[in-house]
């Protein structure tokens, strides 16, 4: 996994933010300031303090809850997540490394986290760099799960991204609540904690898998085969991007049933993110190409030359759809 | 490490003492429980290891904590064969199940797809259900079980619960 760091950049976005709220007036001047510091509390949060409590996802019109526990320690991190509706699901992180346990069927994914952040450590380390593609300020202050939170708004500054709100809490700073607000104003996704505990001292056991009998006969797929390179394969590039999108990882894959590998390219905001995915299996799409949505994540897949792409994020469709359509085969390295 | 030898000498104030000694049962525990946790992953991966090499990887592992790069496949158990070998047919439908569950409710909105939206949709939704979930990763609303087969599927609850 290649991680590229953009400290110049992300200093002169930040002073961008700064700019610009001082130009709008006092009054906003404050609440951006506000706005930018909340962030930066909001994304040190999840990194420092252990948490455990139940969310509920809601997106599509669906909603699913889960219960979620992070436990630093001993210098890292770990994570358990069980879902509570339908099929019985368990993901454990240990820092980069995902575990995903299926208890119905007795399967175990294991899987390395290349797609950055998930709720509730959403906000990035330096947030101040967001300021160059959401203007951000602070909003009212409100109560989440019993708790007293404050209202920080990223609104998009293009149509190339969605907007978000994040209510942080007062105490900390983590992140307990976060919708995701299409430019017509409209909430495509939500998660939010309806309890919470947070700071308090945890075992690491309570982030280690629930099941502690054996796990005879039960079948493992490993997800990840190998860092990028990819052995002299063309990569596929996209010819446009969301502005301030930067490839932030790249994977060569494993999918079940599929000896070919699939290449995965992260691209990020530093909020949203999308993800290329380059299967040489063009067989799955079928000739069945288009564009399909779950919550804020969009899913377009095509063909290109014999390999089928997909470019799955959680962006507006048009924008999902363009940089789709500009996706070529480089030259390969 | 300076801190826990002088606190084995009770060379420590009370207030260090009590941080160090807070911080040596984080890390035991933390040790203890990822040692748990190796255990069960060598287990799953058919790697179960002797106590001598346990000890010698435990300590390899607390130097480096490596990702390890694991074999790319484990042998199915009986059964799961046919689904891993029947290729992508199979792990689609299930997954197609899983993801139509909800996908009545879904706000799909098709843009110029080439065949009629319905259809793109239902395909594109198999498709999917893995690229989905390869990208977002943690978040259990996108995890589906594309091992299971169809009959084990079952819709998540709120769906069940819509479609009544």
């Amino acid at each position: 996994m290649t991680v590229r760091h953009f400290p110049r950049r992300l200093l002169l976005s930040g002073l961008c933010g700064l700019l610009l709220a001082v130009a709008a007036g006092p009054g906003r001047a404050a609440a951006v300031a506000d706005g930018l510091s909340w962030l930066a509390r909001a994304g040190t949060a999840a990194r420092n303090v252990n948490y455990t409590g139940t969310y509920v996802y809601s997106g599509a019109g669906i909603a699913e809850s889960a219960r979620v526990t992070r436990v630093h320690a001993g210098g890292g991190d770990a994570e358990r997540i069980e879902s509570l509706d339908g099929a019985r699901r368990e993901i454990v992180r240990r820092g980069d490394e995902i575990h995903y346990f299926f208890l119905d069927s007795k399967t175990v994914r294991v899987d390395r986290r290349v797609s950055g952040r998930s709720f509730p450590d959403i906000v990035p380390a330096n947030g101040a760099a967001l300021a160059a593609h959401y203007s951000i300020e602070a909003g009212q202050t409100d109560r989440v799960a019993g708790r007293g939170v404050q209202v920080i708004r990223l609104r998009a500054r293009d149509d190339d991204r969605f907007s978000q709100e994040i209510w942080a809490d007062l105490q900390t700073g983590l992140p307990l609540k976060l919708r995701v607000i299409d430019s017509q104003g409209e909430i495509v996704e939500q998660i939010a904690f309806t309890e919470v505990s947070i700071g308090e001292r945890l075992s690491p056991k309570q982030a280690l898998p629930s099941r502690r009998a054996g796990y005879a006969g039960w079948t493992v797929h490993n997800a990840i085969v190998s860092d990028p390179a990819v052995g002299g394969q063309p990569l596929v590039e996209p010819k446009s991007l969301p502005s301030g999108f930067r490839r932030v990882s790249q994977v060569s894959r494993q999918w079940p049933g599929q000896d070919r590998p699939v290449i995965q390219s992260v691209y990020s905001d530093g909020l949203a993110s999308l993800s290329i995915f380059v299967d040489p299996d063009l067989s799955k799409l079928a000739g069945h190409e288009g564009y399909s949505q779950r919550g804020a994540l969009g899913v377009y897949s095509r063909s290109l030359a014999d390999r089928a792409v997909i470019t799955v994020g959680q962006l507006p469709a048009a924008a999902l759809r363009k940089v789709a359509e500009s996706l070529s085969i480089g030259a390969g390295r | 490490m300076k801190d826990v030898s002088a606190l084995m000498d009770g060379e420590l104030d009370p207030k260090l003492a009590r941080s160090t000694i807070a911080r040596v049962e984080d890390q035991d525990e933390l040790r203890a429980a990822w040692a748990t946790f190796h255990v069960i992953r060598d287990t799953l991966q058919g790697n179960a290891i002797g106590p001598s090499r346990f000890i010698e990887r435990f300590h390899d592992r607390l130097e480096q904590e490596p990702v390890p790069v694991a074999p790319r496949w484990r042998i199915p158990r009986p059964g799961a064969g046919a689904l891993a070998l029947g290729g992508a047919g199979v792990v689609l439908m299930s997954a197609l199940i899983v993801w139509m569950s909800g996908a009545h409710r879904d706000t799909r909105r098709p843009v110029d797809a080439p065949v009629p939206a319905a259809v793109a949709n239902r395909l594109n939704g198999a498709i999917a259900v893995e690229y989905a979930m390869g990208h977002r990763q943690l978040n259990p609303a996108f995890v589906v079980d594309d091992f299971a087969r169809s009959s084990e599927v079952r819709p998540p609850a709120s769906a069940q619960e819509a479609a009544k």
